[in-house]
């Protein structure tokens, strides 16, 4: 069957103009629906939805003659055109139809002026989110701080040594109590090897002590004597085992001070000693 | 929203309360064709943006939903593209139970032969409608008439139709009187005479005191014929077919394609029988319709007449008459005139005044300009005529026409024969176009060279 309506047709969906087509005449909707829409960064903005005998494509009479809009057809829809040469004869025979052509540009700019309200309705909606949002993590960072502090606390100032060595007894990390007990500054330490810190005889025992370590997933331990900078060497406890961080396997040792904790159990047992005889004077 | 009234200069408006339209104020229409629909609702549109009550009767005894001629107002049914987008853009969006044909072009037939030619645009602004609810005997929708579906919308807007004939118009006291058939009678503000130049109670208005004398018309004659969708598709595709042929008398002829109906239309001066006879027997006309059909036996055939003139008389005070019984474009364009008469007449009445120097300041002049078009249409209708009595020219009007068609030149020829019979533009502004000095050195070139090659040239 032959199309015998006026105008021209256009299926939903297709393109009637772009944004940024020439724009040399207007149109008028005969039947369907049109959307008018706004293409910002890839995406359609819809600003208008207009039906039967409603006019658009006016804007470029008046300003640049380039489309600052799309139109799209909504379902099935039928327009006419009116070139700008028959709209400036129609202003200058008819003042009703400029009359006509500043209601349609009212219309439309009291819509656009709607959507503009409301995309900045939303934005101040989405900023009080990003606000609200932004109080969240600055707490949740307090929280985390915290709780890095207190780890770090725990881990830097234990009563004994943490050292975490690579397959070749290379320092990869150490706390501030294994630190002291080697006598240099934390940062002066990392890429040394461990096994140089302990005495001429010792050094075999740690190399035998690493790979009891690599041998076995439980670990091994060992007691050794350190060099320290006063020159008296110690005697520590090593207990090393491996563990895998990142994806990397290390060996993690802990190191005990004997001479510290025999100090200290000399200290309690004359302590002891000295209650047990005050104990025993009273008695006599 | 509700707009002040156009306030005019002090100068220019009416300083008369009583020769204004106000708030209650009433308005007979007679009449209920185009011009009278436009009139009423034009003037009903302004009375409500301007919130003001005005009450319009349009007195209309014919039903448009009636088939035959009884409702129907005798003409070809052509609006051009510029009048569909002055309708559009005043919000009278046409249906398509009304649009019978949206028309995709033009064929152009000469004795010479026939040319395509293509309309500006690729899409279809002129429309083909029914003024009636369609020819005698025809089974046809209620909403296909035109003239039906205009007056529907002024009565949306607010007119009350009048379904009987007016037997009396007269002005009692400088306040026109309209009496009906059944003997009613009501006293109005303004008498507004919309009545085509073919009804007989245009007399009525000869005794409104303003000397109203109808216009100079002649007879034209249309046809209906029934040929069925696929004969008329197969036949005239779509197209509007315009004859200039060497008939005496005959200035043009077109056929025009209306669903399953062709409308076929002779223009002229003093048409009857025998030319519509000689017409039929040209093979360029038989050439668009089936093999084996004549025209015998056609039921639905007219001779209404066509305005040639402006009316005398025909604005005073409270007294506008409006549509082609005062004025209309030269053989072409009756509901385009109707619609610039009744609405600029309705902008007069609303915005300035109702009395004689109103009309006569704001109404005349756009009546007048169509009167003056006329004059440049006389003389453009008479160079058709010398084309068409002249072999050699009407040689130079096809080569020229063919070739601009397939694309070799300015279609200079293609848009004047395109403007003179749609009445797309001005009869004068087709008059300056063919004084164009490239337009007539082509023209001599092209007439010169069919001359030198054509088959029956020494």
């Amino acid at each position: 069957m032959p199309d015998k309506d006026l105008g021209k047709a256009f299926s939903d969906g297709e393109i009637i103009f772009r944004q940024g087509d020439v724009a040399d005449c207007l149109y008028i909707i005969l039947s369907g629906k049109v959307a008018l829409c706004r293409e910002k960064d890839g995406t359609e903005v819809p600003l208008a939805e207009l039906g039967k005998g409603d006019l658009f494509g006016e804007g470029g009479f008046f300003m640049d003659p380039k489309r600052t809009e799309c139109a799209r057809a909504l379902g099935e829809a039928r327009v006419i055109t009116a070139d700008y040469k028959f709209v400036l004869k129609k202003f200058r025979d008819d003042p009703s139809f400029a009359f006509h052509i500043i209601e349609t540009m009212a219309q439309h700019a009291r819509v656009r002026t709607e959507e503009l309200e409301k995309t900045l309705e939303d934005q101040t909606l989405h900023q009080e989110e990003l606000a609200a949002q932004n109080r969240e993590l600055r707490e949740d960072r307090q929280i985390l701080e915290k709780s890095r502090d207190r780890y770090a606390d725990l881990y830097d100032f234990a009563p004994v040594g943490y050292i975490d060595v690579d397959e070749t007894g290379t320092i990869l990390g150490i706390n501030l109590t294994g630190a002291a007990m080697l006598g240099t500054e934390r940062q002066d330490l990392l890429g040394l090897p461990f096994a140089s810190f302990f005495t001429q005889e010792n050094q075999e025992v740690y190399r035998d002590h690493l790979l009891e370590c690599k041998r076995s997933s439980e670990g091994a331990i060992n007691e050794m004597m350190l060099n320290t900078k006063k020159g008296v060497p110690t005697k520590v406890q090593i207990f090393s085992y491996p563990k895998q961080v990142s994806g990397q396997v290390v060996y993690r040792t802990v190191m005990t001070d004997f001479t510290t904790w025999k100090q200290r159990d000399e200290e309690w047992e004359s302590a002891l000693s000295t209650d047990e005889m005050q104990g025993k004077a009273k008695k006599k | 929203m509700a707009i002040p009234r156009p306030p005019g200069s002090p100068t220019r408006r009416n300083q008369n309360p009583e020769l204004r339209l106000n708030g209650g104020s009433r308005v007979a229409v007679i009449g209920g064709g185009p011009a009278g629909s436009f009139f009423s609702y034009f003037l009903l549109m302004m009375a409500k943006q301007a919130e003001l009550d005005i009450l319009v009767d349009v007195y209309e005894p014919r039903d448009f939903s009636q088939p035959g001629q009884s409702g129907c107002n005798k003409c070809g049914g052509i609006i051009y593209g510029s009048l569909v987008q002055s309708l559009a853009t005043d919000g009278i969006i046409l249906p398509s139970s009304v649009v019978q044909e949206g028309i995709a072009g033009y064929t152009f037939h000469i004795d010479e032969g026939s040319v395509r030619i293509k309309p500006p645009s690729d899409e279809k602004r002129i429309a083909s409608v029914r003024r009636g609810a369609g020819p005698c005997g025809a089974a046809v929708s209620l909403l296909a008439s035109f003239d039906g579906f205009l007056l529907t919308l002024a009565e949306e807007k607010g007119a009350r139709i009048v379904r009987e004939r007016v037997t009396e118009a007269v002005m009692i006291e400088g306040k026109p009187r309209v009496t009906t058939k059944s003997g009613h009678s009501e006293e109005y503000d303004l008498l507004v005479g919309a009545l085509g130049v073919n009804s007989s109670d245009l007399k009525l208005f000869e005794r409104c005191g303003t000397g109203y004398t109808p216009p100079a018309t002649t007879r034209t004659h249309i046809t209906e014929i029934l040929l069925g969708n696929d004969a008329i598709e197969k036949c005239l595709g779509g197209m509007m077919h315009v004859f200039l042929l060497d008939i005496p008398r005959l200035e043009f002829a077109a056929i025009i394609p209306k669903g399953e109906y062709a409308t076929v239309c002779l223009l002229g001066r003093g048409i009857d029988q025998e030319m519509v006879d000689s017409f039929f027997r040209r093979p360029e006309v038989m050439s668009c319709f089936p093999s084996g059909w004549t025209p015998a036996g056609t039921q639905c055939r007219c001779f209404p007449s066509v305005t040639l003139g402006g009316a005398e008389g025909a604005y005073g005070d409270r007294f506008v008459m409006v549509g082609d019984c005062y004025v209309s474009r030269l053989y072409k364009d009756g509901i385009g005139s109707a619609y610039r008469t009744a609405k600029t007449a309705a902008q007069t009445a609303f915005m300035t005044g109702i009395s004689r120097r109103d009309f006569h300041r704001h109404y005349r002049p756009v009546c007048n300009a169509v009167v003056n078009d006329n004059r440049f249409g006389k003389v453009v209708f008479t160079a058709t005529n010398l084309i068409k009595r002249s072999p050699f020219l009407r040689r130079g009007v096809m080569r020229m026409t063919n070739g601009e068609q397939a694309g070799f030149a300015t279609p200079r020829m293609s848009s004047v024969l395109w403007d003179t019979f749609t009445g797309n533009e001005s009869h004068r502004n087709v008059f300056f176009r063919v004084l164009h000095p490239v337009f007539l050195a082509r023209l001599l070139y092209e007439t010169v060279m069919g001359w030198v090659f054509s088959p029956k040239s020494p």
